[in-house]
């Protein structure tokens, strides 16, 4: 697995690659990393996908219940300190996840999680067996005045490079979420 | 890594793919996993690639100096023994290589050598990372007498599964077939023309 997260002036940018392994065998390459949660926020999911997808399931229920409480929809940075929380409460019996949550409620935040609930807010991220060669593109091409246009090609770039070189992660179809200030888009480029 | 081998009526067919890896990164995407050893054998290495090249370097001299002093070429019975030998005498330290031997000698024979120094006479045989693979593409269609041509079809077929299907398995392909007209390879576009 791959996935990256950017985040630019305009919003965020996530991309995964859609091979799952088991083992040395090559499951499907046809899986989705990028799971949204809300209309605004999504995490890309590396690690035991069950885990994820329950994961998933609870921050899709805590953001529904923090909305009717308070009136207003939870920020990517409370849901990404829940999250750290969650993680955190479960430290010796762990969800084996490295997640990258990405959003545009009140401002583009991108942010990654450690199975120990380890949290660091930055611009560029990666995670999965191929993030060494994911980094690398990613230092090189990011700038902060990147257009979301630009910022996708790199993301793109960035997952391709990984497919290339790392073998548990797939190299023909990348999944890719932009989240703007219009909301939420997915794609599959090929 | 996958290879194959198959016994086919006029020669024995080898075939494998051009994926090197370390641990998860893949570190080279060319090489060459089928060795010549004399004009009419030919050895397919799963493994440690030093361990096999060295295995190789020695086996092919072996091979020359069995011919001066016998006075005959070996044959694919005495170099799979040979190799079994050298394999066995270093059990407690060994050679980490999976071997398909394939030859003609008086007929096309192919025999399979693991770790230890283990010898199977086989009419097909795979080794390698996805061996599970080819195996089952081999089993089902694996006729005996078949014609090099269809077992080159064929040996190409199985490792294009593993390719697909096992993460140390891809890139690209060569095949070698050793009949009594001698040793040949095929990769890239002249296996894509022997295909059609």
């Amino acid at each position: 697995t791959t996935t990256v997260g950017i985040k630019v002036k305009d919003g965020v940018v996530l991309a995964a690659d859609t091979q799952a392994s088991l083992d040395h065998m090559v499951e499907t390459l046809n899986i989705k990393k990028i799971i949204p949660i809300t209309d605004r926020i999504a995490i890309t999911t590396a690690g035991s996908v069950g885990d994820v997808q329950m994961l998933a399931r609870y921050l899709e229920a805590e953001a529904r219940y923090y909305y009717f409480t308070w009136g207003r929809p939870m920020t990517t940075k409370a849901m990404a300190n829940l999250l750290s929380n969650i993680l955190n409460e479960n430290r010796w019996f762990p969800y084996l996840v490295q997640i990258i949550i990405g959003g545009y409620v009140d401002e583009p935040t991108i942010a990654n999680l450690d199975p120990f609930g380890g949290l660091i807010f930055d611009d560029y991220t990666a995670t999965g067996s191929g993030t060494p060669f994911a980094i690398a593109v990613l230092e090189e091409g990011y700038r902060e005045d990147l257009t979301i246009e630009e910022a996708k090609e790199l993301a793109i770039r960035a997952v391709r490079a990984a497919g290339r070189r790392d073998v548990y992660t797939g190299s023909k179809k990348v999944q890719v979420v932009t989240i703007t200030k219009d909301g939420m888009k997915e794609e599959f480029v090929v | 890594t996958t290879t194959v081998g198959l016994v086919c009526k006029e020669g024995v067919v080898l075939a494998a793919d051009t994926r090197a890896s370390l641990g998860n990164i893949i570190y080279a995407k060319n090489v060459t996993k089928i060795h010549k050893i004399d004009e009419h054998l030919a050895i397919a290495g799963a493994g440690d690639v030093g361990d096999i090249l060295n295995l190789v370097r020695l086996l092919k001299a072996e091979a020359n100096l069995y011919k001066s002093t016998v006075g005959k070429e070996m044959s694919v019975k005495a170099l799979a023994t040979l190799l079994a030998n050298i394999l066995n005498g270093s059990k407690y330290f060994p050679y980490l290589g999976w071997f398909l031997v394939g030859g003609y000698d008086e007929k096309p024979r192919l025999f399979s050598v693991d770790m230890v120094g283990g010898i199977t006479e086989d009419n097909y045989a795979a080794a390698g990372s996805g061996m599970e693979f080819a195996y089952s593409i081999l089993d089902s269609e694996y006729r005996e007498e078949m014609s090099v041509n269809d077992g080159i079809k064929l040996a190409v077929k199985a490792i294009n599964v593993a390719i697909k299907r096992d993460v140390f398995t891809g890139d690209g392909l060569l095949v070698v077939t050793i009949t009594k007209d001698g040793y040949k390879e095929y990769r890239g576009a002249e296996l894509e023309k022997m295909l059609k």
